[in-house]
């Protein structure tokens, strides 16, 4: 099957469609126009950059260079990750790095390596975006873990205070908030599988039948994919709620409510 | 007679105001002791120094015989049984919370029957159905006696009580007071201000 390739001048008529969303949005004085322009914009700008960037990549399909730019994927995310779970950057960049790197690249590296199987492991049409769809599910789950289990902590420090007082290791009086994280996290995804097929159709599916693949070699990408976001999701937020807690409780166990970001 | 704590020459100030001013004490095993004073004069800061969460700017703590420091806290913890003022354990069901106490590898072998602590729990006049109840359903004197009741529940040669009678009624009080007086075998250190309490005490520390 081949697949149709939408010409600039197309794609820029498609956008006549934001006329809709642009006059209920004004006609409602929701004053989101200035947002919903740099929103648009910033997204083409970026897109178009990563597009043109991606090409070049994958015409070197350089190992070294693949790799490297999985690593600095790894990097924007590390620095994403611990902001928008509020937490202080700096103490906490390296072990989200190694936690992420670990469970992230370990699911990447099997899933290419076992069950896709390429001849080249390295090639850059499987590698980056299946690096791209993990690890954008690892950022979000650790940010839900990271969040719930810090600021669960904190509200509930009285209780692991309490739990360290009548016989609990660091470990033993945490593993309530870990609990906790861990359900927030898996949850989502649960359900998201449950569903999936009967609802609609998921996006990497949908984006490889457009490409042109048969929905049957869609659908085993599409398997795989979940079992892989499942996977590193709750093994990163596993591995980087223990690196990090190295960071965040002191040598007599109290809590470093000054790497809380607020 | 065994020292079981002793501050020296402790100091402790919060961002530049002093709470501690070069206390010295010394609590032998088997004492009752109360720090006594108004509000805001360090009662609890002294219960959390003990227990590791606040540490002296100056002087020294020993505890158990030993200087207390991130080398020995958690061996002192384990000794140790301490009740906060205005105990909030969080949400969920009271049985629960009791079982994860008596999961912790320190606490293997010793966890009460269900019978034996709706006993206790209710020498303490909680309702039969405490087990079940949430505990962000109970009061602030239920929970308070909930937390006393862990403490007789597991037993710790040191106990600090952080004004276990501050919700109480004059009843309760006295069941507590009796129940924890009168324990031969621990020390115990409370911070209060209710007469009914310090009655019981035999010795007292003014701040």
């Amino acid at each position: 099957m081949k697949v149709i390739d939408i010409s600039w001048i197309r794609l820029l008529i498609g956008f006549i469609i934001l006329i809709i969303p642009l006059w209920i949005l004004w006609r409602y004085r929701t004053g989101l126009i200035s947002k919903f322009a740099i929103s648009v914009v910033r997204m083409t700008v970026q897109l178009l950059f990563v597009g043109y960037y991606l090409e070049y990549l994958f015409k070197l399909n350089n190992p070294f260079l693949n790799v490297g730019w999985m690593v600095v994927m790894i990097i924007v995310a590390d620095y994403s990750t611990i902001d928008r779970s509020e937490l202080r950057i700096m103490p906490l960049l390296w072990p989200i790095f190694i936690s992420t790197a670990v469970a992230m690249g370990g699911v990447v590296f099997f899933v290419i390596g076992v069950v896709v199987h390429p001849p080249d492991t390295f090639e850059a049409q499987y590698l980056i975006p299946l690096t791209g769809m993990v690890l954008g599910n690892c950022l979000r789950s650790n940010v839900i873990g990271m969040h719930a289990f810090y600021y669960g902590v904190r509200q509930q420090r009285e209780r692991y205070e309490f739990y360290l007082l009548t016989g609990a290791t660091r470990d033993e009086a945490l593993f309530p908030f870990f609990q906790d994280a861990l359900k927030q996290v898996t949850n989502p995804t649960l359900a998201t599988m449950a569903t999936m097929g009967l609802v609609s159709l998921p996006g990497m599916m949908t984006g490889q039948i457009l490409g042109g693949s048969s929905p049957l070699t869609a659908i085993r990408y599409q398997i795989m994919i979940m079992l892989a976001i499942l996977t590193g999701t709750v093994f990163s937020v596993y591995l980087s709620i223990h690196l990090a807690n190295r960071k965040l409780f002191d040598a007599r166990d109290n809590f470093r409510t000054e790497l809380l970001k607020d | 007679m065994t020292p079981i704590v002793e501050f020296q020459h402790v100091s402790l100030g919060f961002r530049k105001e002093p709470v501690l001013k070069d206390l010295s004490f010394l609590i032998s095993e088997g004492g009752k002791a109360v720090l006594t004073g108004p509000s805001g004069v360090g009662k609890t800061t002294v219960i959390r120094i003990i227990t590791g969460f606040e540490m002296p700017d100056r002087g020294n703590v020993s505890v158990f015989d030993k200087t207390l420091d991130q080398n020995t806290v958690r061996g002192i913890r384990r000794k140790i049984f301490w009740l906060p003022q205005h105990f909030n354990p969080g949400n969920g069901k009271v049985r629960p919370f009791l079982d994860a106490i008596f999961s912790f590898q320190q606490n293997k072998g010793m966890k009460p029957s269900a019978d034996r602590m709706i006993e206790v729990l209710t020498q303490l006049l909680l309702p039969d159905d405490i087990l079940d109840r949430k505990m962000e359903e109970l009061s602030g004197g239920q929970l308070q006696r909930l937390g006393l009741g862990v403490g007789l529940m597991i037993q710790r040669p040191l106990v600090l009580l952080d004004e276990p009678t501050s919700q109480l009624d004059d009843k309760a009080k006295e069941k507590v007071a009796e129940q924890y007086a009168g324990k031969e075998d621990i020390t115990l250190i409370s911070a209060s201000h209710d007469p009914v309490w310090i009655n019981f005490m035999n010795r007292s520390i003014g701040l």
